[in-house]
């Protein structure tokens, strides 16, 4: 595919419990989702702000938007007026053939994602623009896994044998590992893969995530990415400031979780000093609520998040949290089938 | 999230036999646990950088836990008048101070007990019409309670102070009885006075003249004198006592429970018929361990002062921090201070 237009930077995006608040937990929130018209659909907030501030067009060239989801196909109209009504437009919206899955029996796949996300994460890799890129999941699912792997073979890491092993490792059916590999021949290495941001849906612990290191950054909310992203210098302070603003204003969002993310962004070492400076200095020209109708936030905000600096301990004293990657993708798929496979135990009264 | 006043608690995450570990994962528990309609935050105080690591490893929801540094802590066996002169950084006191800059609402510690009352006695006022500030205990009993059908007691004082005058067992007893109205949702809660004898003449004189005074009050629902024995059976929904007997009674009762399980798991391991009439009836001494186990009823509040304040055991765990969480999350929502207040200025 040629590529017509100037591309600054690419965001990927997984759909379910990153830009959708969906529940799946149990059969009826299955069939409750299923039942949901695109009005009824309910977004993660301020996801929509910070795509859209993400996805502004430049003179250095506009943004490349793609979705995969593991929503079934079936979805594609409702999930496309849901898009349309919240003024998405993205490049390219892929989303999984689980019926076709069901009908020839390949089961795995039903309930899988490795292959899945991989294979269409390398194909749009093939058949879209080069550009830095930042991808966005969850929790829930493997996305930290996925898109790891995926940075990981983007940037030359991960030989093809032991690709073979950690597609075998995690089940995926031959014909799609086939097709991974095949696309991964043909892969030109370009370590593209920035950030990898995973929304704690289910509030796993952070360091859960650290096996993949610093370049994968578990987030509550979207108030952090874009903390992290200006941190970054993908975004300026205002892009950052609308999106506090949308969780404030519209999802109910109080200000003192906002400082609370704030403040735990620091502590996990995500924000350094002179990012944490550069925004303080950024934002004191929004403080007046006159200098800008649109932002609409109130001065606890402006005072709280300052306020959660100053409790913390000096920065210095912290350790350094060392890691080197890339990771043992191997020993990360045994961990979880470990954890998979363990029955639950209960302490008895008398041993 | 929600648009109704929010509820801080600050926790002293640095005072116990477990601490920072085990309150740091009660919190992280907690934060995952919806909580009502109005917010709740949680403010961990204590060496900020462990705090972090432990709550680096712990699945929780960042968005309602925010740490505050101290950077000294308050040891078990130091004396508390010293140590809160010598150390106004020390977590406890720190976290006294968020309550005291209208940053949080209740305060939970399981640290040095001298050190926390007398600090919340600093920092704090004592309500209206209260001269002393009592500490309250629930204990188990066979008797159910009030609309919860509560099993627990409460018993007071139980250390805040050594001694009381008759006149300071009258307002313990208001105290208890409206902290029995409001938790245990008990309309008549009976409070009975602890003594020697069930004679009303018998005893020291403060609690001689306590029992002229709680047997002529209009409000109070006076049971009478009991005697030790009776406390477990439940006679009583409030028992009234100076401190020293209270803190005495207070450990035997949890002593005993300690013990009798001691004594369960050694036969268990002496002869096989042993435990096999224990494995039979496992289920009903699990439940009787859990209606007994001092974890389960978390923490005490200390009643009379204008502010939510619970302490724990020393030897709490997550479990009694999580039960101390719910309950200081309870009574700040029932605005208990305010409601003993008014308990202490009607007719005496």
């Amino acid at each position: 595919m040629t590529v017509d237009f100037k591309c600054r930077h690419i965001f990927r995006w997984d759909l379910d419990k990153t830009y959708l608040r969906t529940e799946f937990d149990t059969l009826g929130d299955l069939i409750r989702t299923a039942l949901q018209t695109p009005e009824e659909k309910v977004n993660v907030p301020g996801v929509v702000t910070l795509l859209k501030e993400l996805s502004r067009s430049g003179p250095d060239g506009r943004a490349y938007v793609t979705f995969i989801s593991g929503s079934p196909t079936q979805m594609r109209q409702k999930l496309e007026r849901k898009f349309e009504i919240d003024g998405i437009e993205p490049d390219v919206f892929v989303l999984k053939p689980t019926l076709k899955n069901i009908l020839k029996g390949r089961f795995r796949a039903v309930r899988g994602q490795v292959g899945y996300k991989l294979d269409n994460l390398l194909r749009l890799r093939e058949e879209g623009p080069r550009a830095p890129e930042t991808m966005f999941g969850d929790d829930v699912e493997q996305d930290a896994f996925i898109y790891s792997l995926y940075a990981d073979l983007g940037g030359g890491r991960i030989e093809r044998d032991h690709l073979f092993d950690i597609l075998d490792a995690a089940g995926v059916y031959s014909r799609t590992r086939a097709s991974i590999l095949e696309r991964f021949s043909r892969m030109e290495v370009d370590d593209n893969v920035g950030r990898i941001f995973i929304h704690l849906d289910r509030h796993t612990a952070p360091g859960k995530f650290w096996v993949y290191g610093p370049r994968v950054v578990p987030v509550s909310n979207y108030f952090q990415a874009a903390l992290v992203l200006f941190s970054d210098g993908v975004l300026d302070v205002k892009p950052v400031l609308r999106v506090a603003s949308t969780m404030v204003n519209s999802g109910g969002y109080a200000v003192t979780a906002l400082a609370n993310s704030f403040q735990d962004l620091i502590r996990r070492r995500h924000l350094d000093r002179s990012a944490i400076d550069a925004f303080a200095q950024g934002i004191e020209p929004f403080r007046d609520a006159g200098a800008d109708a649109e932002l609409r936030l109130p001065q606890s905000f402006f005072e709280g998040l300052p306020a959660r600096v100053r409790a913390l301990a000096p920065r210095h004293t912290a350790p350094v949290r060392s890691w080197q990657g890339p990771p043992d993708y191997l020993a990360v798929l045994e961990a979880n089938r470990k954890l998979r496979d363990k029955p639950e135990s209960e302490t008895g009264l008398f041993f | 999230m929600g648009s109704e006043e929010p509820i801080t608690i600050a926790i002293d995450a640095m005072g116990g036999y477990h601490a920072p570990d085990e309150i740091v994962e009660a919190v992280a528990k907690a934060s995952l646990r919806r909580d009502g309609d109005r917010p709740v935050y949680f403010a961990l105080v204590g060496d900020e950088i462990s705090l972090s690591e432990a709550l680096f490893e712990l699945d929780h929801n960042s968005e309602r836990i925010q740490l505050y540094h101290a950077p000294t802590v308050v040891g078990m066996s130091e004396r508390p008048q010293r140590a809160i002169e010598d150390r106004p950084d020390a977590s406890i006191l720190q976290a006294f101070d968020l309550v005291v800059a209208g940053q949080a609402d209740a305060v939970i510690s399981a640290g040095n007990p001298g050190v926390t009352v007398l600090g919340a006695l600093r920092r704090f006022n004592l309500i209206e019409g209260a001269n002393r500030a009592a500490l309250a205990s629930v204990y188990p009993t066979p008797r159910v309670r009030g609309a919860a059908d509560d099993p627990f007691s409460l018993i007071l004082d139980v250390g805040a102070s050594l001694r009381a005058s008759a006149d300071d067992l009258l307002d313990f007893a208001l105290m208890g009885s409206a902290y029995a109205r409001i938790v245990s949702r008990n309309d008549q809660p009976k409070v009975a006075l602890l003594s020697n004898s069930r004679e009303s003449t018998l005893g020291p004189p403060e609690v001689v003249g306590a029992y002229e005074l709680l047997s002529h009050h209009e409000t109070l629902n006076f049971y009478g004198n009991i005697e030790g024995h009776e406390i477990p059976r439940g006679l009583a929904d409030v028992v009234v006592c100076e401190g020293f007997a209270g803190d005495v009674a207070i450990k035997i009762l949890e002593g005993i429970s300690e013990a009798a399980f001691d004594l369960a798991r050694s036969a268990y391991h002496s002869k096989v018929a042993w435990r096999m009439g224990l494995k039979l009836l496992s289920g009903g001494l699990k439940q009787l361990k859990q209606l007994t186990d001092f974890e389960e009823y978390g923490g005490a509040p200390l009643l009379g002062i204008d502010e939510v304040v619970i302490l724990c055991h020393p030897r709490s765990g997550r479990k009694a921090i999580g039960n101390a969480l719910r309950l200081a999350i309870k009574n700040v929502r029932a605005d208990l201070p305010r409601a003993i207040a008014e308990e202490l200025a009607g007719p005496r």
